[in-house]
């Protein structure tokens, strides 16, 4: 879907901020990327659709290249991206103008665009809010705004920068649950994130430092030999798990994803005996 | 002398079609040498709670006392520190040093008492003092926000009240932020926080309130409040309530992987005893 | 928190399904009716217009008055102003203070024609929603050679759009920022030399992150500041020329009373 080849970018006159970037994303993969902050992945998440294009290398989607401003609009409508804050994202005043914005930019007729704002609103149960301003709805609903404007442009692909970093944790929670369904629909989903917890469910997960990819693999695999690193804190169900495994209680990864599958494996584990 | 809160009521746009009540008969008490968590949704009132603390709000029925004072006197700006949500947005001086001196040439102190009191909260935050003639600006995230909790801490208070102090950081500024703030609070200022980052705070907290829509709805000790179950709990804390709602005897109150560790290895040792 | 002054009430009413075009031109054809109308009988006549304009409309009242009460203050300092220093026949006498009968009628004229000019313009924004006004003006401003400024018709209207979703963000950084100094003891009315810096660069340094965030966005939704479409459909029927021709015999009307 998205290619990166020999990928370097550095912000006028700052260090650095990509360095010799090579990445393949497949269709259909959930991609987590993992970094503490200044660690290059948020700027990755920006070349990915051509909001920044690389100094050296090239960032090709489906083969369109993003250097090549005449496709820059084809690439954002197959590659869309939801921001780390939701206050700032908003073009619309209400939140059914805001979901029309993409769709104006494609210049779609405006019955069209009714059909898709109208669609993406019942999808994401946002109807009851359709006149409200954006700016008034709580992170979680906001959030969840943010993404409904990126779906009405109907993308392949979704990258996801950050977005549960300012939302309590139920409505964390309950983004990534509808990001999960969003894959199940076929989707590529690109997640950058400082919390491991969250990619429990994708394919594959990078860690990046410095601007490098530094280590890549399976979530499940990736965070058994990650060493004590303070700026990516492990999440303390699978700490548990994999100190409970040196006691000969095993709880496999799929079952640390929640307390409640978690609890139900010891209890399984335990009647067994 | 704490914080105290009798029957407050407050509401925003009062006596407009847009009145919307913010709190609900609030009965708070916060003592001194606490470190208070408070919990809840968005819109839940936290954030206009703590205003109510230093005066920058003023309840609509019922009372707010400081150590006995009025929280609008001068006073009182001094004992109550606060930091708002994203704290190192505030920051605005050429040098670390300025920014920390800012509050107590403020208050009027001489040279020397400000130039001692910036040192002490340098060292409260664990920054060195090499940052002091660095801008603030070139800093990292964690780094800004402790010269932002610097910067509350030279006035000497003796309550800190922040609102969401660690969201936003990476892991390593979180656990940064965390540490100056356990440290703040061994020296014996009161830290009152809000927050929706249970899993960071709880090892820290004496003390929860959790609201909703406005009101209390509970409030009490940390072990109470894993006991009482009644609001969001850390990863760990739910695992434990899951297992004891299974009827495995475990304590609800363990919230550590350690603690999580010993509960589940003597569940287990008591399970084959019984088989 | 706040409800903005001027703010859309959503409805189906004939008001809400005329053509933003037709509801612009009315309000400026209004605008300057207001301020050809001279006689009290015209006057009357405007405002018997706006009540049944509001009545069709069916939005209730307090969000009319909603968009005159910020001004309230100054209307009446205008009203004042016009009723002391008019020369004319006194009404009374309050020491060196002669309210006139002359500043009794010309106050009330002005303030009746600032008054009216915020309730139009609130009928045309409660009935209307916001980027079908954008929209409808940017129709509008299309034939006009824009070009030669610059600026294209559509990245007007979307800097008009942006600036008035722009402003409560800006005033919630204001309101941060002046709690957040204040708390470490920033008294601006002691020392506003200190204090002006603490508030700026907090508020300068954040505006142009948030502007720089929201160019992102949005040019990651395919915005370019060239040609766009947009969801509300215009196009003047039946019913909008009608209504532009009965105003337009009641603008006669105004100006013969």
């Amino acid at each position: 879907m998205i290619r990166l080849e020999n990928v370097s970018y550095s912000y006028p006159g700052g260090t650095p901020a990509l360095r010799n970037i090579n990445l393949e994303i497949e269709e259909g993969e959930f991609l987590g990327i993992i970094g503490r902050n200044g660690s290059g992945k948020s700027t990755l998440a920006l070349h990915l659709n051509g909001l920044l294009r690389p100094e050296k290398g090239k960032v090709t989607v489906r083969g369109l290249d993003t250097r090549d401003f005449a496709r820059l609009p084809e690439i954002r409508k197959l590659v869309g991206i939801v921001f780390q804050n939701p206050e700032t994202q908003f073009v619309g005043r209400t939140v059914e103008e805001d979901l029309a914005f993409g769709p104006e930019n494609l210049c779609l007729s405006p019955a069209e665009i009714r059909v898709r704002v109208d669609r993406v609103l019942a999808e994401t149960g946002l109807e009851k809010y359709r006149h409200r301003s954006p700016k008034t709805l709580s992170g979680g609903q906001g959030q969840c705004t943010a993404l409904a404007g990126v779906l009405t442009m109907e993308p392949e692909c979704l990258v996801f920068d950050e977005v549960t970093s300012m939302l309590d944790p139920g409505s964390g929670t309950a983004v990534l649950k509808r990001i999960e369904g969003l894959r199940e629909k076929g989707k590529t989903i690109v997640y950058v994130t400082h919390n491991l917890e969250e990619l429990h469910a994708a394919d594959r997960v990078i860690v990046m430092e410095q601007g490098k990819i530094v280590r890549e693999g399976q979530p499940e695999k990736l965070f058994s030999d990650l060493p004590g690193d303070p700026g990516l804190a492990l999440p303390s169900l699978i700490e548990l798990a994999a100190q409970l495994r040196a006691h000969g209680i095993h709880v496999p990864w799929e079952k640390t994803r929640s307390p409640e599958t978690f609890a139900e494996e010891i209890c399984r584990l335990f009647s067994k005996t | 002398m704490p914080i105290i809160l009798k029957n407050v009521n407050f509401a925003y746009a009062k006596k407009t079609p847009l009145e919307t009540p913010a709190l609900r008969d609030i009965n708070l008490r916060i003592e001194k040498g606490e470190f208070v968590g408070i919990f809840g949704e968005k819109g839940a009132g936290k954030s206009t709670l703590m205003k109510l603390f230093n005066g920058l709000l003023r309840q609509d029925s019922g009372s707010v006392s400081v150590d006995g004072l009025d929280p609008s006197s001068r006073e009182v700006k001094r004992k109550v520190g606060m930091l708002f949500q994203q704290a190192a947005d505030q920051l605005f001086c050429r040098t670390v040093h300025e920014e920390i001196a800012f509050g107590p040439t403020n208050f009027g102190f001489s040279k020397e008492e400000t130039e001692e009191r910036v040192l002490e909260a340098l060292k409260a935050v664990s920054l060195d003092r090499e940052v002091l003639l660095r801008s603030p600006f070139s800093l990292s995230g964690g780094e800004m926000q402790r010269v932002a909790l610097a910067s509350a801490l030279a006035l000497r208070p003796d309550y800190l009240v922040l609102d969401e102090p660690i969201t936003g950081l990476d892991p390593g500024g979180k656990t940064e932020t965390l540490e100056a703030l356990k440290r703040i609070r061994e020296q014996g200022t009161t830290v009152v926080t809000v927050t929706h980052n249970l899993k960071g705070f709880f090892p820290l907290l004496e003390r929860v309130v959790l609201m909703q829509e406005g009101r209390i709805v509970f409030q009490g000790s940390r072990e109470e409040y894993l006991e009482a179950g009644c609001g969001p709990l850390p990863p760990v804390a739910s695992l434990m309530r899951e297992l004891k709602n299974r009827g495995l005897p475990v304590n609800p109150a363990a919230f550590t992987v350690k603690a999580a560790l010993e509960e589940i290895l003597k569940a287990k040792s008591a399970f084959e005893e019984k088989t | 928190m706040k409800e903005p002054v001027f703010s859309y009430v959503p409805g189906t009413s004939l008001l809400h399904r005329l053509d933003p075009r037709t509801k612009l031109a009315a309000v400026m054809l209004l605008g300057v009716l207001t301020f050809r109308a001279e006689s009290f009988t015209g006057i009357g006549a405007l405002f018997v217009l706006f009540f049944t304009l509001a009545l069709l409309s069916g939005v209730p009242l307090k969000v009319f008055a909603r968009a005159v009460r910020p001004m309230v203050l100054f209307i009446t300092f205008i009203f004042l102003a016009q009723l002391f220093f008019t020369e004319g026949e006194a009404l009374a006498s309050f020491g060196a203070l002669q309210p006139s009968l002359e500043g009794l009628e010309n106050g009330t004229r002005i303030a009746s024609r600032f008054v009216l000019l915020l309730l139009f313009a609130a009928v045309l924004t409660a009935s209307t929603n916001p980027s079908a006004i954008t929209a409808g003006i940017e129709r509008m401003l299309r034939p006009l050679p824009l070009r030669w400024l610059g600026v294209t018709s559509f990245e007007l209207a979307t800097m008009m759009n942006l600036s008035i979703a722009f402003l409560p963000l800006l005033f919630e950084r204001v309101e941060r920022t002046k709690a957040a100094q204040a708390a470490r003891g920033m008294d601006f009315g002691k020392s506003p030399f200190r204090s002006i810096p603490a508030l700026a660069v907090p508020l300068l340094r954040g505006l142009v992150r948030d502007a720089g965030e929201l160019a992102l966005a949005m040019e990651s939704r395919g915005y370019q500041g060239r040609a766009r479409t947009s969801m509300h459909e215009l196009s003047m029927k039946g019913r909008d020329w009608a209504a532009l021709l009965v105003l337009l015999l009641f603008s006669i009307l105004v100006l013969g009373l």
